[in-house]
């Protein structure tokens, strides 16, 4: 037994105690193995993880995935559908505005505690800018009459758990290699150099703020706040990037991870909007993709666990359990492989390698070959992880996904972009 | 190549050969031009189906944008028929593309899949949205306005329940405002699609429910209204919140992932467009290629069969009209009379080879016409030479009857002369006288027998003595020394033969008389007291003769005599005995032997005496020697 293997099952044991002890009604449902539903992204809910929440716990876990609109529009139309709500921050003004979901306990929650100032304050160092938007902790406390707000308060929105930033990649065999914070810019996303191979996501609260970012890094316009653009700025970057995509600056727009993927492995696109399971797929495919460090900053994002509004009794129970457990550490240190954070980073360090730590959060050279959550090699021995460690980053960030007010002409305008 | 056709293809052969040549051009030709035109045809026919696609590609075009024209019409507008429509067309599209893939290639299918894929999404998302859309119809347009009714009914009925207490009225009636309020910022939200109306809404929302919920009323039936009307405004706000995000589900489906899948669809039809367009670019270049290549090819071809037709046809036709050229010219030189008109080689039987055989036979009779005409020269030579001999007889006979019977009647004269004196004087009884002149006339008498005995030796010659036989001159000079040895010692006469003088054909008796003839001269009129009378002889071989020369160191004679000593009794030097034949006679007896005699002198430095012998032939010899050999085995018997 090696330090790993004894760390996590010893983990898993505590955690499992501890949970008995806490929460005595679970005993019971651990007894008739209670159910929760959990309705989320591919991001977060992987089988891995299912199986070993199962296993730790003792309770059935049922997941389902989807896109972001259909679980967002499944979750805000019909709370009955699901117990758990797994999705990104910048859902949760929409959420809550239906009615969907119900305050979180905080007193319920075991490790709310250990939970970093990023979700709590929006910044990890006092020194660290809050970034723009919808900064998680403008949108965490339940207030006395019925918003949300960075007010502290016993009760919150969400559960502050996976989060990380987003850039855009480039292909260094191609795309000349930039410099992290200093050369490489958004503003590559208009980059004449690239005409005709670059792709953004195709999200309206996540792309335009990629392509608001570009603009501004091109000199091409300002804005007021760019995380709650007016009407005429809305229209002012779209004029910009319609007029761009009708010169055929862009290859198009992607819209999941194997298409983002697809697109730049076969030499479509050289320069996109990307998320890290695209970029560590690609690499593995052997093309250099880089996830580029803006010196603009990061477009951030915050994983939430949100409570359905109709959840109640033992298996409101079972989804604290389920909520808690994912603090726990291990469900950190899984999707700490994959290249995400967790809110709660010290807890899983315990269930990482030295050299795991050292590379995914320290920003430290690998000391040796890691292995990814599939259990293939994903980082080479000597390799640094892009933009630096995890306070690094998360002291560049621009802006937050945000569902701005003018969500609706947003997307009348992405659908302009897009058809342009 | 012309030589090998006229050795080895008769003319009718050849005259086929070159209208099979030309035939066979002709038809490699026509073959080369039905290739390429093939060929063409196929690229058209390549072209034509690549324009059936682009005709695909255009109502791929046309109609994903008349689809989503058609979802934007029925999202915003509501219309029933737009949804048809789109449903119609993409039923449409789908077949369209079915029927495409079986047959296109595999680059195009690829491509078409991923646009069928993508139409799939994008109507199965179409689905959504009008599913999304109905329920935000029935949520906003039925339960939103039947809520908004109730709630309104409640209040109202509050009203009048509440109506003995002003205050309560008071608290009530801006509910009232305040729901209408709710209601004009919800349409005015689905009119603009601005979420600050909800925002406001949802403020009217929660005054009302502050509102509501401050009534403090405990007794039934107002209490119960309350109640009902707070419960039917949680109903009115969950309506028209689902309504909201209903309106925002469809507007997302619609906006981001049809729109993503339509532009997709765009995407991928420009570019089966591009890879049609390339397609047909590259069929088009490799139509004017294959044109061009095909009219190169045609023309490379036709040349080179041209060539090839020219260089035979002319190979064939030289091989005709060489020939007959040929034999054209021979005819020429034939009708000219040339015998030896060359007539050119043919091997082959046909009409030219007879031809050939037919100028052949003109040249031999040339030939034999070239021999007779010789023939006839030759002989009207010889009749000239026999002319000029026979009048050359005639004076010689002539000059021979004058000379004989000027020197026979000489004597005669002479005998008469004395016997008239010795008449005169047996007249005048001088008898001794008399009989002395008798033996005058006897001398005459004998002389004029001399005369006599030399003329029918010199007829002889050529009539009778004629046979013939090699002679050893040697043997027959050394005889002859032998039998003149006394003479010649006597007078003092020096006989020098040189040795190895030939032999010659003919006869030994005349040959004899020949150098006897010449020795006696040379003893009579050589006188050479000075080195002593002389006669070398000996022999020059000079072409087919052999000269045998006699050289005197006598006084000479003149070149006037060099012809007249050889006439008859024509004497240098009458004081010398002789009948002057003797010459004559060397002479006949050289033309006999088919030779010749002549002399070379000039006075007072010797003559020479040349006799020209012909050098017998093998066959002479042969004969003598078998001759000889036949005698030799006569005589052993």
């Amino acid at each position: 037994m090696n330090r790993r293997t004894f760390l996590l099952q010893s983990g898993a044991i505590a955690t499992a105690t501890i949970s008995s002890l806490s929460f005595p009604s679970i005993v019971k449902a651990y007894n008739k193995k209670p159910t929760i539903r959990v309705l989320g992204t591919h991001v977060t809910l992987q089988e891995a993880i299912r199986q070993q929440a199962q296993k730790e716990l003792g309770i059935n876990v049922e997941f389902y995935p989807g896109g972001d609109a259909e679980v967002l529009l499944k979750a805000s139309t019909d709370p009955g559908s699901f117990d758990i709500y797994e999705q990104w921050s910048d859902s949760i003004r929409i959420l809550w505005m239906a009615n969907a979901i119900q305050p979180i306990d905080i007193k319920k929650l075991r490790y709310w505690h250990e939970i970093n100032g990023l979700s709590k304050a929006g910044r990890l160092t006092d020194q660290a800018p809050v970034g723009m938007g919808d900064a998680p902790h403008k949108i965490l406390y339940y207030q006395p009459d019925g918003s949300l707000g960075s007010t502290a308060s016993n009760h919150i929105s969400f559960l502050p758990y996976v989060h990380n930033t987003d850039s855009y990649g480039y292909n260094a065999a191609i795309v000349p290699k930039g410099i992290p914070y200093e050369t490489e810019s958004w503003g590559w996303l208009l980059d004449e150099r690239y005409h005709g191979k670059v792709a953004i996501v195709n999200a309206p609260t996540i792309g335009i703020f990629d392509l608001a970012l570009a603009a501004q890094a091109q000199g091409l316009m300002t804005f007021k706040d760019m995380g709650n653009m007016s009407r005429a700025e809305i229209d002012a970057l779209f004029e910009i990037v319609i007029a761009k995509k009708r010169q055929g600056h862009f290859r198009g727009v992607w819209t999941s991870v194997p298409h983002s993927v697809e697109l730049m492995a076969s030499g479509q696109v050289v320069v996109a909007s990307m998320f890290s399971p695209a970029v560590s797929k690609l690499n593995g495919m052997g093309i250099p993709c880089i996830y580029a460090a803006p010196k603009e900053g990061y477009r951030a994002w915050q994983g939430v666990m949100c409570l359905s509004r109709e959840l109640h009794g033992e298996r409101l129970e079972a989804a604290y359990v389920f909520m808690n457990w994912w603090l726990s550490g291990w469900p950190g240190a899984f999707i700490a492989r994959q290249g995400y954070y967790i809110s709660n980073p010290q807890r899983s360090k315990a269930f990482m390698s030295k050299s795991e730590w050292d590379y995914w959060y320290d920003g430290k050279p690998a000391a040796e070959s890691l292995k990814g959550t599939d259990g293939r090699i994903s980082v080479q021995e000597g390799e640094v992880r892009t933009g630096g460690s995890y306070t690094k980053r998360f002291e560049n960030v621009a802006i937050w996904n945000t569902v701005m007010d003018t969500y609706e002409y947003t997307l009348m305008k992405w659908n302009e972009f897009v058809l342009a | 190549m012309i030589q090998y056709f006229i050795n080895h293809f008769q003319l009718r052969y050849r005259i086929y050969a070159s209208y099979m040549a030309a035939g066979i051009v002709i038809f490699a030709i026509i073959m080369m031009t039905y290739v390429v035109f093939n060929k063409v045809a196929g690229h058209f026919q390549d072209f034509i189906t690549f324009s059936n696609q682009s005709q695909i590609d255009l109502l791929l075009t046309a109609q994903v944008a008349d689809i989503h024209r058609q979802t934007l019409i029925y999202t915003y507008e509501g219309h029933q028929s737009a949804a048809d429509q789109v449903t119609s067309i993409y039923g449409n599209l789908i077949q369209q593309i079915d029927q495409n893939l079986q047959h296109n290639q595999p680059e195009i299918k690829r491509i078409l899949a991923t646009i069928k894929q993508h139409l799939v999404n994008y109507h199965a998302t179409f689905l959504q949205v009008k599913q999304q859309r109905d329920l935000q119809q029935k949520l906003i347009n039925v339960e939103f306005r039947d809520n908004a009714t109730a709630v309104e009914r409640l209040i109202n009925q509050l009203i009048l329940q509440s109506e003995p207490s002003v205050a309560t009225q008071l608290e009530l009636k801006p509910i009232l405002s305040s729901l209408l309020l709710v209601e004009k910022n919800v349409f005015r939200y689905l009119d603009s699609l601005d979420a600050s109306y909800i925002i406001t809404a949802k403020n009217s929302l929660s005054s009302v429910f502050g509102s509501l919920s401050a009534i403090n009323v405990q007794e039934n039936p107002v209490r119960s209204i309350v109640d009902q009307a707070i419960y039917k405004l949680h109903l009115y706000e969950q309506s028209f919140t689902q309504g909201v995000q209903r309106t925002r589900g469809y507007l997302y489906l619609i906006n981001v992932v049809m729109a993503a899948e339509a532009y997709e669809i765009h995407y991928q039809s420009k570019k089966f467009s591009t890879l049609i367009t390339e397609q047909m670019r590259k069929k088009e270049q490799a139509i004017h290629a294959g044109m061009r290549e095909a009219l190169y090819l045609l023309l490379l071809f036709g040349a080179c069969l041209l060539i090839i037709l020219i260089t035979f046809t002319y190979g064939i036709g030289k091989s005709i009209a060489m020939p007959i050229t040929q034999l054209t010219e021979t005819f020429r030189e034939l009708t000219q009379g040339s015998s030896n008109a060359h007539i050119p080689e043919y091997p082959v039987s046909d009409e030219i080879s007879e031809l050939a055989h037919a100028a052949a036979a003109f040249r031999d009779k040339n030939t034999q016409t070239e021999r007779l005409l010789e023939e006839s020269m030759q002989l009207t030579q010889q009749l000239e030479k026999n002319k000029a001999e026979l009048e050359r007889s005639n004076d010689e006979l002539e000059q021979f009857v004058y000379t004989v019977s000027h020197d026979l009647k000489s004597p005669l004269v002479t005998s008469m002369g004395f016997i008239g004196i010795i008449r005169k004087l047996a007249d005048q009884g001088q008898y001794e006288q008399a009989i002395e002149k008798l033996d005058k006339v006897t001398l005459s008498i004998e002389r004029m027998g001399q005369l006599i005995t030399d003329l029918l030796e010199l007829s002889r010659i050529g009539r009778i003595d004629l046979d013939k036989k090699m002679i050893d001159l040697n043997n027959l000079l050394e005889q002859l020394t032998s039998s003149h040895s006394e003479q010649m010692r006597r007078v003092g006469f020096h006989w020098v033969i040189k040795p190895d003088l030939p032999s010659i054909y003919g006869n030994e008796s005349r040959i004899r008389q020949l150098f006897e003839n010449i020795l006696s001269n040379a003893i009579k009129y050589t006188h050479n007291p000075e080195q002593g009378s002389k006669l070398e002889i000996g022999a020059i071989s000079h072409e087919d003769h052999w000269l045998i020369y006699c050289q005197d160191n006598g006084p000479g004679i003149e070149s006037a005599f060099h012809q007249k000593i050889f006439g008859l009794f024509y004497r240098l030097d009458t004081k010398q005995e002789g009948s002057g034949v003797g010459l004559a006679i060397a002479k006949k007896v050289m033309k006999f032997h088919g030779g010749d005699i002549w002399v070379e002198s000039s006075s007072g430095a010797g003559a020479t005496f040349w006799l020209k012998f012909p050098v017998p032939s093998e066959e002479m010899e042969r004969v003598e020697h078998d001759t000889s050999s036949t005698g030799f085995i006569t005589d052993r018997r």
